[in-house]
């Protein structure tokens, strides 16, 4: 029954039985290491949580690591980069051993005809291990978790359908201890539903980024699980058997689950906390300082790669001192190039006789009433339609009329006010335009005015060239 | 922060206002005041259009230090200005408990120890932070990612501060140009267009020779 699991692996190449020979595979001795390691450790998790688990169950649960670890196994090869499981010793031996081999067969038909259907469609697999790629550390959870999760998530189940196989399978299990394995099911299940969403949550999002919802969901997903003391086996399992190069890592999402386990109502009914989550990284520190320094350093980093879309001619930089040299290099070209700016202003300024009182029509300064001083440009315009309707454009109109206005100090204000035909005047889409309604009009004299599209270095390059080009 | 139609709206509203407050119009002004005036009006504009951000306050303060820009801000921002100037920007410091200050720095301070490859990096960085705070109006009172934000507040409104005072110009100086050139005529207007030019690049050859 277990061939067609065993061949596929076979077929694609891979060679698991490197390192170990399995009695049914190949027949040869096993190692003794793991299985003997991982009953020892259960054996003691056995012991400190005082169940009498009768002592085959160790060994069933031994055979539901094995398929899962094998299949982990396997797919971080397919998938990216092994080094995720790499110095994962247990894990190595895993691959070849199959003492589980002969205790697979005791199991039901139902996993094996699961495992079939997930070498069957390959396409899911690579959609659900996806979050092996990201720095998320999977090694600390449960390997049955994750087999259940590859299993269920195959199936595209949510989380009513893993309850529903398992239950299912429970069928199979002699009548011994249909009612343990059943409820070890159940929480390691709804963790396993809970470890998917988060691992999905953690492909998408930045596995350093801080989530709250991510434990409220977790909680929510451990209080529904039948027994609380079932709930904290499988976390001592959880903890034993996880790798040795992760036990920190362990502790940590274990100790997350416990609290939010203790604390689930209290999350259920405030998810906003003020607490901020975030979880480690694989192989890194995990005290509160270093994963502080670690969300600041993420946050400037986050902040750098807005500056650097921002200022033009940044992409090629790397490192944060080069940047800030570029960051202070365009915050100072900018601002000589308002003074710059300003300094023309001035100069146009007394030539054009500008008389601005007409244009806001006496009205006295009132810069908190917005509403005030707006359908005075906008009125202007307006007047400016009316008195000059032989130019096509409005822009030209408010444009060429702006000029005349100024210069008569008549106005009658219209009737109806349009901030619009400002908006139209001096910006039609995007943040360069303020000029292309003049630019039909005015040609060669806009030029000049161009400057706004190009990037900032070039700007005073661009005047002069084109200055010297109108002198001739 | 995105650079919307409402903000450039408030932007130009606000610099034409200001130069009205200022009379820069008028004739009597002296060149390098009109200047000042006109920076001073598209400063403040920028400001009050950007809202309430660490750096528009920061700005605002620094304007104000000098006597003969208060009278202007006061009139500009009314009842706003004495709110904005409350807590003096110099004077602003987090808040830090020397204790969690001492411990911190022991940690970094064990990390030093083992990791002394990265000190000049680090100390290049420092300098330039340093500088940028310095650009940064009220940058002095900023820690590292604050600081970034508000550089990148500043130099998007920078950026629209330059395309409404180049929008300015050009409309200025066309309209200036169509008046001129209003009664000439072909080569006439070339003419007209070329005294403008030649008056933009005389000065542009002073602000060069000043830089």
């Amino acid at each position: 029954m277990w061939m067609p699991f065993v061949a596929p692996l076979a077929a694609s190449g891979l060679d698991l039985r490197d390192t170990t020979t399995c009695r049914s595979c190949q027949g040869g001795p096993l190692p003794p290491s793991w299985p003997w390691r991982v009953e020892q450790r259960l054996s003691r998790s056995v012991l400190r949580t005082g169940n009498n688990w009768p002592p085959p169950i160790i060994r069933i649960v031994a055979s539901l690591f094995t398929p899962s670890l094998r299949v982990l196994s396997l797919r971080e090869q397919s998938q990216s980069d092994a080094k995720e499981f790499g110095d994962a010793g247990p894990l190595k031996t895993l691959k070849g051993s199959c003492s589980a081999c002969e205790l697979l067969s005791d199991l039901s038909a139902l996993e094996g005809q699961r495992a079939c259907a997930e070498w069957q469609q390959p396409g899911q697999e690579q959609s659900d291990y996806h979050p092996y790629d990201a720095d998320y550390c999977m090694q600390s959870l449960c390997p049955v978790e994750t087999a259940f999760r590859a299993l269920h998530g195959c199936n595209g189940g949510g989380e009513n359908e893993n309850h529903g196989n398992v239950h299912g399978s429970n069928d199979c299990f002699s009548n011994a201890w249909p009612d343990i394995v059943s409820s070890m099911h159940c929480p390691v299940v709804g963790a396993a539903a809970s470890v998917e969403e988060t691992s999905v949550n953690a492909s998408s999002s930045s596995s350093s980024r801080k989530r709250k919802s991510e434990n409220n969901r977790r909680s929510k997903e451990n209080s529904g699980g039948s027994d609380g003391k079932d709930d904290s086996n499988c976390k001592r399992i959880k903890e034993e058997t996880g790798v040795g190069a992760a036990t920190p890592e362990a502790k940590r999402p274990n100790k997350r689950k416990e609290e939010s386990a203790d604390a689930s109502k209290e999350n259920d009914k405030a998810p906003k906390s003020d607490y901020i989550h975030v979880r480690a990284r694989r192989g890194q520190a995990t005290d509160s300082h270093s994963l502080a320094e670690r969300v600041r350093r993420e946050r400037i980093s986050q902040r750098m790669k807005y500056l650097q879309d921002l200022v033009p001619g940044c992409s090629k930089i790397t490192g944060k001192a080069g940047m800030l040299d570029e960051i202070i290099n365009y915050v100072q070209s900018l601002q000589r190039q308002v003074e710059f700016l300003s300094m023309k202003l001035a100069a146009v300024n007394p030539m054009m006789d500008i008389n601005i009182d007409s244009l806001f029509g006496g009205r006295e300064i009132n810069p908190t009433c917005k509403s005030a001083s707006i359908p005075m440009i906008g009125m202007s315009s307006e007047l400016l339609d009316q008195s000059y309707l032989q130019f096509g454009s409005l822009q030209h109109d408010m444009f060429m009329g702006s000029s005349d206005l100024l210069l008569r100090p008549n106005v009658n204000p219209a009737a109806a006010v349009s901030d619009t035909s400002l908006g139209s005047c001096l910006n039609v889409n995007g943040s360069s335009v303020w000029n292309t309604n003049l630019q039909n009009v005015y040609g060669v004299e806009f030029q000049l005015g161009r400057g706004t599209a190009l990037p900032f270095q070039s700007l005073q390059g661009n005047l002069l060239p084109n200055n010297l080009k109108m002198e001739m | 922060m995105q650079v919307t139609e409402a903000f450039k709206h408030a932007f130009l509203k606000q610099m034409l206002l200001g130069f009205q407050a200022s009379a820069v119009s008028t004739k009597s002004m002296g060149f390098q005041e009109r200047k000042n005036a006109i920076k001073l009006s598209a400063d403040v504009a920028m400001a009050v259009a950007r809202g309430s951000r660490k750096w528009t306050r920061g700005l605002i303060a620094g304007l104000s230090e000098e006597r003969q820009n208060r009278s202007f801000l006061r009139l500009i921002l009314g009842e706003q200005y004495e709110s904005l100037l409350k807590p003096c920007h110099s004077s602003w410091k987090i808040p830090r408990c020397k204790k969690i200050v001492r411990r911190s720095l022991r940690v970094c301070w064990r990390k030093q120890k083992k990791n002394q490859s990265g000190v000049l990096a680090r100390t290049l960085v420092e300098k330039r932070t340093q500088e940028l705070k310095r650009l940064v109006p009220g940058g002095e009172s900023m820690d590292g990612s604050s600081l970034l934000d508000e550089t990148l507040d500043y130099v998007l409104s920078l950026r629209a501060q330059v395309d409404l005072m180049q929008s300015l110009l050009t409309t200025f100086e066309a309209s200036k140009l169509s008046r001129s050139g209003w009664r000439l005529k072909g080569r006439g207007k070339a003419k007209a267009y070329t005294v403008v030019a030649w008056e933009e690049h005389v000065l542009w050859r002073k602000y060069m020779r000043r830089r």
